[in-house]
Parts: structure tokens; C-alpha cells; sequence
């Protein structure tokens, strides 16, 4: 689905995601964690588009990507579900939805789509006419999935999406991931909650100033002390 | 200084026509500064552009008023383009830089139009429609009037674009967040584009409406962006509403102002509005507050 190889960004002179290599299978969960400032954030801004990385090479389903903006990156079907949220404020819910589905012009597809979304959340389609806006952390970000979900993706990148979520609404948001990954899609999962990451991918990598420093099967690092230490708080 | 019910009357009639005038020059320099957080200074240019095209077509060549006012409008719509294309995309993500570009093309356009259709006279544009209507017993010509209905619609028809199509929620999905915008897979570049040409129009529509009341001359368009600036400021900086609404209340403080002292006073009363009401509301009347 997804190779990343050397990938090096730049802000201004400095380095801050320097020779990345990852890999993403069809189906798979891969997760990156890391400390703040580690890069994971620029990592994906480099991959959907936003950010224009230094070198690096990418290949995204078979096809060497290019240095597209990120509008074309979403038509070839990767969804990036970006730090923050990121919702409109002033649309409503059925609005962003609709946003999330630009690329469909057909009508009815999109309301097909709308339904589906729906059926993972029904607290949106009670909200439907809400201004995003005036939705809490939960429901933005309930509601930037599905806004993501409305293009049906091949892979879909999500970053921090627990970031600043009472513990009962993270477990909520979870447990949509865990849904999700049954449901047979591709994700990569950036999160600072090393925990809740660690128990829902397949695979991890361990993102130390922008490199990669440990690498395996989620299980795996989970079991690591040196991972232990310092990303789940045990001694 | 007494005034009697018809020039009450006057003053309200006066009032609207003005708002109408200042909602068609304000809207679209919001609308740019909403999509693509760029100011175009070169605004009031074409509202200058709007009304000379009437000139051009309805005065000197014959073409029906109506048909003039279209022709304005499309074209001003194309001149609106090529600004975003030929400044604003270089300058893109540079609020100053695109900002002097466009100080410089106004003058440009001014120099334009003084070589083109002199310097010295106003432009006389032959009033198209006759006589004046009687609005509860205050006489307002119809060339007057007729501002109203033609900014309802266009304005109407904003609406319906923003509010109702897909291309509209693009331009305001740019407006509310460029780079999740882009995410959804639309192109930025393209609502600007869009943005620019509607603004262009809406600004040469503008302009084609004053062309038949006030003197068409290569400088009509400091006054234009002086309002216009003023009205979006007043309004929230990117709120097409804001920016309607405070049209109308800058024009009633201006007539009412001009009305009772003259229209120095008026435009000082204006623009002290400004002041006052940024410093009690610093993100303007319908405008949301920085988070
Ligand atoms: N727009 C920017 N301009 C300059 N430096 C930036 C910019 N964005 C990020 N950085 C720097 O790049 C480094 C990596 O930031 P990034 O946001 O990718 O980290 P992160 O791993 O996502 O962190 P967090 O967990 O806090 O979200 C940081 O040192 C940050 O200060
Ligand atoms: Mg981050």
C-alpha cells in the first residue's frame, strides 16, 4: 500500500524528518510514536501533500508518487485526518460530510455515503445540522473520521486523534479504530498515547528527532523496556 | 435644521441605495480576503473598470444599458481572474507582497484609463431610465432606484452560490480552512481563482450601477476601495454578511451625516463608525473572534 523510503524534511534549514523509512501493508495498522517534536506530524504532512519534502521517496499503491499538492493526494486516495481535527467550524455536520466527499458529484452516492457514516456515528447524524464549530473534542473528531471516510480511501492517516480527550471519549475513539481496522482498512496511527496505540496496530515504529529507532510488531515493542520506559511510563 | 417627512423619506431611500452601492463594492474584496487571506488593493479599480465598460458600451457604442451592465460585469469578472492569476498566485501566502502588488496596479489601471478616456472631465453616461418614481411622496429617479432590486438579486444570487452549491461550500470550506480544504481533495488555487472572478464581477457591477448617478472618472475608484475597506473591516474582515451588513449602516451614518452637514462630515462619520465600533467589537459585527 504505502513504502517510504530516506524520507528527509526540511523547515527552513533544519532537519526535522531525516531519512524515514516505513512501510505500510494493505489491511495493516501501523502506528508511529515518539515524544513531541519528534516529526511524526511532518511525516504525514509530507506524505498527504501539505508539506513538500527534501528527498525521500514514496509508493503509494505501486505508483511512485511525485510532488503533488494536496489536493491530488486526496483524489489518489489517501485521507489525512489532521492534527487538530480540523473541522469546519461554521459548516454543519452533513456539510463537512458533503466536503469530505468533493470528488463525488454524484448526489446520490454521497448521500449513500453520508447513511453509512452514519451508521458508525450515530452521534453525527443526531447532529447532523449542529454548526461543527459548537461540537465537542469527541464529536469533531468523530466527526474529521467520517469527514475522512466520505472519500472511502484506501489509506487513511490519522494524527493524534485522542489529542485532548477526557480518558472515556479516547476509549470511545479506540474503540472506532478497532472497528475500523476490522472493517479491513489501511491505517497509520501517529499518537502521543503510546498505549493506546500500541494496543490497536499491528505494527509500530519509534520515532526518536525525526528517525526511526525501533521497529516490529506492536505486541513486541509494547513488551520492550526500553519502549516501556519511555513512552508507557513504567519503570 | 428641520426636516420635513419627505425628506425623511429621501434620506432612507438615499440611505438603501447607498448600501446597496457599498454591499456590491465591499462583497467581493471579503470574499478574496476569505478565501485566499489576500487584500486587493486594486479593488476600487474595478469598480472603476465596471463603470467605464458601461461608458464604453452604453454611451458610446449604444449597446441597451442591460446588456451594457452584463457586459461589465463578465468582463471585470475576467480582470478579477487575471489579478489572482498574475499577482495573487505568485504572492501567494504573502498578505504584504500581494497587498503592494495590487497598490501598484490601481495606479496602473488609473493611468490606463486617464490615456484612454482623458483626464479632465468626468465621463457624461446619458441617464437610461427617465423620471423618478414616487416613493411614499419623496420623488427618487429611477436610475437611483433601480440600484435596489439589481443588488437584491445579485446579492440573492451569492447566497444561493455560497450557501447551496458545491463549488460555493468549496470557496467557504478555502475560507474556513485552507489546508483541510485541500485534504478533501479541492484545489485551492482553483476557489481563488473563482473568488477573484465573482469579486471582479460583483465589483464591475458596482461600478456599471454608479456610472448613470456619479461622475465616471479614472479616480472614482479611491473613494470605491476606501468604503470597501472600511465596510470589511466594519463587517469581520471575511464575512460576506458582515460585510452587507455594515454596508448598510455605513451608508445611513453617511447619508444621515451628509443629510444634516455635508458629505465631508459624512465620510468622517464613517470612518470614526470604524474606529469606534473596532474598538469595542476588534473582530467587526458578525466577525468570530481569534481562538
Ligand atoms: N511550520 C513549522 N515551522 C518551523 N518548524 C516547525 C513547523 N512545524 C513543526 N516544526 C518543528 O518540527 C519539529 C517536528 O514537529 P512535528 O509537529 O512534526 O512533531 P510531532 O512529532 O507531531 O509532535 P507532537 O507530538 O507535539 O504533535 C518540531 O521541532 C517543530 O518545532
Ligand atoms: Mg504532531
Amino acid at each position: 500500500m504505502l513504502q517510504v523510503s530516506n524520507l528527509c524534511v526540511h523547515y527552513d534549514r533544519l532537519a526535522v524528518v531525516r531519512d524515514l523509512s516505513f512501510s505500510v501493508d494493505d489491511g495493516e495498522v501501523v502506528t508511529l510514536i515518539g515524544a513531541n517534536g519528534a516529526g511524526k506530524t511532518t511525516t504525514l504532512r509530507a506524505l498527504s501533500g501539505l508539506k513538500r519534502r527534501t528527498s525521500g521517496s514514496i509508493t503509494f499503491q505501486g505508483q511512485a508518487i511525485g510532488f503533488p499538492r494536496a489536493h491530488t493526494m486526496a483524489r489518489l486516495g489517501m485521507a489525512h485526518i489532521p492534527e487538530g481535527r480540523r473541522v469546519f467550524p461554521e459548516m454543519s455536520v452533513l456539510e463537512n460530510l458533503e466536503m469530505g466527499a468533493y470528488r463525488q458529484r454524484s448526489s446520490k452516492l454521497v448521500h449513500e455515503t453520508v447513511e453509512e457514516v452514519f451508521v458508525w456515528f450515530p452521534r453525527l447524524k443526531e447532529r447532523r445540522d449542529q454548526t461543527a464549530g459548537t461540537m465537542s473534542g469527541g464529536e469533531q473528531q468523530m466527526l474529521a473520521i467520517g469527514r475522512a471516510m466520505m472519500s472511502r480511501p484506501n489509506l487513511l492517516l490519522m494524527d493524534e486523534p485522542s489529542l485532548g480527550l477526557a480518558p472515556t471519549v479516547c476509549a470511545e475513539i479506540a474503540r472506532i479504530i478497532i472497528a475500523l481496522k476490522k472493517s479491513g482498512r489501511t491505517i497509520v496511527l501517529v499518537e502521543q498515547n503510546a498505549r493506546m496505540a500500541l494496543n490497536i496496530a499491528d505494527r509500530a515504529y519509534v520515532i526518536e528527532r525525526g528517525e526511526v529507532s525501533m521497529e516490529g510488531p506492536a505486541a513486541e515493542l509494547a513488551a520492550d523496556p526500553r519502549v516501556k520506559r519511555a513512552y508507557l511510563g513504567v519503570a | 435644521m428641520a426636516m420635513t417627512s419627505s425628506l425623511v423619506i429621501q434620506t432612507i431611500v438615499n440611505a438603501v441605495v447607498l448600501g446597496s452601492l457599498y454591499s456590491l463594492m465591499a462583497v467581493g474584496l471579503s470574499l478574496c480576503f476569505g478565501v485566499m487571506k489576500m487584500a486587493n488593493f486594486a479593488h476600487g479599480e474595478l469598480v472603476m473598470a465596471g463603470a467605464y465598460a458601461v461608458y464604453v458600451f452604453y454611451a458610446l457604442y449604444g449597446v441597451p444599458f442591460p446588456a451594457a451592465v452584463l457586459v461589465a460585469m463578465v468582463l471585470i469578472g475576467l480582470i478579477g481572474f487575471a489579478v489572482n492569476w498574475s499577482i495573487f498566485v505568485p504572492t501567494e501566502g504573502n498578505l504584504l507582497a500581494g497587498f503592494m502588488a495590487t497598490a501598484g496596479l490601481s495606479f496602473v489601471l488609473q493611468v490606463l484609463a486617464g490615456q484612454l478616456w482623458g483626464f479632465g472631465q468626468p465621463e457624461a453616461v446619458p441617464t437610461p431610465y427617465m423620471g423618478a418614481a414616487d416613493v411614499f411622496g419623496a420623488a427618487v429617479g429611477w436610475q437611483r432606484l433601480i440600484v435596489v432590486p439589481v443588488t437584491a438579486i445579485a446579492l440573492g444570487l451569492l447566497w444561493f452560490v455560497l450557501a447551496r452549491t458545491r463549488a460555493g461550500k468549496s470557496l467557504r470550506a478555502c475560507a474556513q480552512d485552507r489546508e483541510a480544504a485541500a485534504l478533501q481533495g479541492i484545489n485551492p488555487r482553483r476557489a481563488a481563482a473563482w473568488a477573484m472572478a465573482m469579486a471582479g464581477a460583483s465589483a464591475g457591477l458596482a461600478g456599471a450601477l454608479m456610472a448613470t448617478i456619479f461622475p465616471v472618472t479614472p479616480y472614482m475608484g479611491h473613494n470605491a476601495v476606501l468604503v470597501a475597506f472600511v465596510v470589511v473591516v466594519l463587517g469581520g474582515m471575511s464575512s460576506v454578511q458582515g460585510a452587507v451588513f455594515a454596508a448598510f449602516i455605513l451608508a445611513a451614518a453617511h447619508t444621515i451625516s451628509s443629510t444634516v452637514w455635508d458629505s465631508v462630515i459624512g465620510m468622517m462619520v464613517g470612518v470614526g463608525l470604524m474606529a469606534l465600533i473596532l474598538v469595542l467589537r476588534p473582530q467587526g459585527l458578525l466577525g468570530r473572534a481569534a481562538s
